[in-house]
């Protein structure tokens, strides 16, 4: 490129050798101060200058004075341009800066000086980026997922579609906001101090979550199931008390979201290529640590066994002298508490607020269907497919990253058609 | 007060009201008569808003020529919702319709396609053909509603409204008296002895899944004309979620029950809104403030909304007027 250049520069020299006389010459000078050092001069910039139709007129490279003095064929003004590509490692133009309008005023020709900065880091091709974005996908899918097992236990137990788990999502998160709040007042922003603080107001703020999601199944739901109502009805009360909490929360929490007080912003550590904080790293390693509980609670335990047993067959599992309603309020409690950490986590990603849940909520919907309504590790697989599909989605599709979620939710219904049962689901008639 | 009172009748008289009457018509199609779960009837009236606004601001079309582009895409947009979840289980239909919803809803939000749906903005200025059709007697008056002035626009569009109403109301009640209906209420009862006499369910399900989107294509359309605006907004999640709540309280699978429970609905909506806001505006009898102030009793309505929806599913299923042995609920 910049032997052609030269080649170029040689022409343009040669060819002004002969010129007519009212043919003008424009210097131009590029040069670059380090910071507190000598100015010094750029050599082999690649310079074009063009008219103002857009018609190239001159081409030419810097000497190692870091000048090119190029003729044009008249006065008048004109465009000079350097190419960032053929500026040195480590300088840089800045945005907008690469071009100029140069006054060319005859007899005494025209002026460009370019100074230089420091480059700004490239940014990173779209390949180097993809072991982020599958990191990110994966830790995504596993906040995903640690929401969505307790909406797949209560699901599989019940047989509810519970729209009201959003919520439960959105107090674990408000509530811990608001005791974070209460804490930070004594002090200690970031650090292990604001650890400490944001882990206990945790603590409160899953209580919160466990709570509502028990004090529902107590007040609401055996009830209804007591005198028999059907599931469909209970689906819509669901919604209205997921109504009628997410909106209690925007009066009282109000609509401008907000970050938990010991929220500070974080250098990377760096992995290869991915970089992550420390912020990012301990909430996925809790994610994980809370999944591996489950899984071991549901493999393992009795507890586990009954909970599983339940989701296969309620009156068979009664009949073995399971104590059925003691399990599903085992699960409402579980629910409620994975989903409160799950909301502390997103609200660590993002930002508090009184929608967060109902925003998530779709997700998780989709997470639970494409791995098989009712199993609880199909939940996992589920939630960690739509993860990776979001991010992955934003990562291909980087100018339409508003539609991500339609992404995760169209791949759901194409799911749907090819294997109903989603990807763990027993196969059998569904319909 | 007779200020509240005029403006809770206008409410339950109004444009908002008609276009969710419309929309539950449509959904008491799909929910009380066939058992369908949509959970997506906010994208049927999306689908029939933008089905308005669009051709009319993009190629100039006149909106009378946009009757049939509604009735055409919210037909498709059933088939395409139909053809993956008829045959599964309800809960499927309820995540699938409430997932298309969604797409359609971020679809036109976005700024990519700003030129074609106006984004979240949304399109104005194409009900210029509704404004230009005003008839004479109308035209240029207020009408009168106790202390409520009716504009001559809002009037026509609400007499266009309730003329759909009513054609539609019609329309489904001759309908589910027909053999077809009781098909349809068949398949609600029970599926597998509706197979067992040889009828097909799936066709049934997918014409009772058009028919309903269709109207509800139009409740969108409503919508959007009184509005003057087709924007996302208007078409959330909870638009459906609303339109669940009129059809309980008017009475689920019968004719008269989106329309009693649209009325009702927004006439509750209006009053207590405007009560709230009378007593949260620093003069007169005031709520505590900590209960309440003038910044969030707005958000108040949908506790309410909430709290009588869960009340009614449990306590009167029936829905208000309704009766207790025709209950049309959890029949699956």
């Amino acid at each position: 490129m910049s032997r052609i250049g030269l080649a170029a520069f040689a022409f343009i020299a040669l060819f002004s050798g002969t010129a007519h006389a009212d043919e003008e010459t424009i210097q131009v000078r590029v040069q670059h101060t380090p910071e507190g050092g000598k100015k010094e001069q750029v050599e082999g910039v690649e310079i074009t200058i063009t008219d103002p139709s857009g018609s190239v007129v001159a081409e030419g490279v810097t000497d190692e004075k870091g000048v090119a003095r190029l003729a044009v064929p008249s006065d008048g003004s004109f465009t000079v341009t350097i190419d960032p590509a053929s500026l040195p490692e480590g300088l840089g133009v800045g945005e907008g800066q690469e071009s100029r309008t140069v006054t060319v005023t005859a007899g005494l020709g025209g002026n460009a000086n370019f100074n230089l900065g420091e480059a700004t880091p490239k940014a990173a091709s779209k390949l180097s980026l993809l072991p982020k974005t599958i990191f990110n996908g994966i830790r995504f899918g596993l906040v995903i997922a640690i929401m969505s097992v307790g909406l797949s236990l209560i699901y599989a137990t019940t047989g509810l579609s519970n729209f009201a788990h959003g919520e439960t999502v959105t107090i674990g998160a408000v509530m811990t906001g608001v005791a974070s709040g209460w804490f930070a007042l004594s002090g200690a922003k970031g650090g292990w101090g604001g650890f400490m603080q944001l882990s206990a107001a945790m603590i409160i703020g899953v209580g919160c979550a466990t709570a509502f999601s028990g004090a529902l199944e107590l007040a609401v739901w055996r009830p209804m199931r007591r005198r028999g109502i059907g599931l469909t009805s209970m689906m819509i009360v669901s919604i209205g008390i997921a109504m009628s909490v997410r909106f209690i929360i925007q009066m009282y929490y109000g609509s401008q979201p907000r970050s938990y007080a010991q929220f500070g912003s974080q250098q990377n550590i760096n992995f290869g290529p991915i970089g992550v904080t420390p912020r990012d790293l301990t909430t996925g390693i809790v994610a994980l640590l809370a999944l591996g509980a489950v899984g071991y609670l549901l493999i393992k335990t009795r507890t586990g066994k009954a909970i599983r047993a339940v989701s296969d067959n309620p009156d068979l599992a009664s009949t073995t002298g399971i104590n059925t309603e003691r399990v599903i309020l085992t699960v409402w409690l579980l629910g409620g508490a994975l989903a409160g950490l799950g909301g502390v986590i997103f609200g660590l990603d993002e930002q508090v607020s009184w929608n967060m849940g109902t925003k998530i909520l779709l997700l998780m919907f989709a997470a639970i269907t494409l791995g098989g309504l009712g199993r609880p590790f199909g939940a996992l697989v589920g939630s960690l497919a739509v993860g990776l599909f979001v991010q992955l989605w934003a990562w291909l599709f980087s100018s339409y990253t508003d539609l991500k979620t339609m992404g995760a939710l169209l791949a759901m219904i194409l799911v749907l058609l090819f294997r109903p049962q989603g990807i763990l689901g027993k196969k059998e008639r569904v319909g | 007060m007779s200020q509240t009172i005029s403006n809770g009748l206008f409410g339950a008289i109004g444009v908002t009201a008609i276009a969710y009457c419309l929309a539950a018509i449509g959904l008491n199609v799909h929910f009380g008569y066939t058992g369908l779960l949509n959970f997506g009837q906010a994208g049927f009236a999306l689908v029939g808003g933008y089905a308005v606004a669009m051709p009319v601001m993009n190629w100039q079309w006149s909106i009378w020529a946009t009757i049939p582009v509604v009735i055409i895409a919210s037909s498709i947009f059933a088939l395409l919702l139909g053809i993956p979840t008829l045959r599964l289980r309800s809960d499927y239909l309820a995540i699938v319709t409430i997932a298309a919803a969604e797409i359609l809803r971020l679809l036109v939000s976005t700024p990519k396609l700003v030129h074609v749906t106006g984004a979240t903005d949304g399109i104005n200025s194409f009900t210029n053909d509704i404004q230009n059709t005003i008839p004479g007697f109308l035209k240029g008056k207020s009408v009168p509603l106790w202390e409520k002035q009716i504009s001559d626009y809002e009037m026509w569009v609400m007499i266009l409204g309730w003329f759909l109403v009513v054609l539609f109301s019609v329309g489904v009640w001759s309908l589910m008296r027909s053999p077809w209906g009781r098909v349809l209420r068949s398949i609600r009862e029970d599926e597998d002895a509706a197979r067992s006499l040889g009828k097909n369910v799936f066709a049934y399900k997918m014409t009772s899944l058009v028919l309903g989107g269709v109207i509800g294509g139009f409740g969108g359309a409503i919508l959007v004309i009184g509005q003057r605006n087709a924007s996302p907004g208007s078409f959330q999640t909870q638009f459906t979620f609303l339109t669940y709540a009129i059809i309980v309280l008017g009475g689920v699978g019968k004719v008269k029950g989106p329309i009693v429970g649209a009325m009702i609905f927004w006439f509750m909506i209006n009053v207590s809104d405007n009560l709230l806001a009378d007593w949260t505006d620093g003069s007169g009898f005031q709520l505590p403030t900590w209960v309440m102030d003038s910044s969030n009793f707005s958000f108040f309505r949908w506790i309410l909304v909430g709290t009588g929806l869960v009340l009614l599913v449990i306590f009167r299923p029936q829905g208000i007027f309704g009766d207790k042995r025709e209950q049309a609920f959890d029949v699956r």
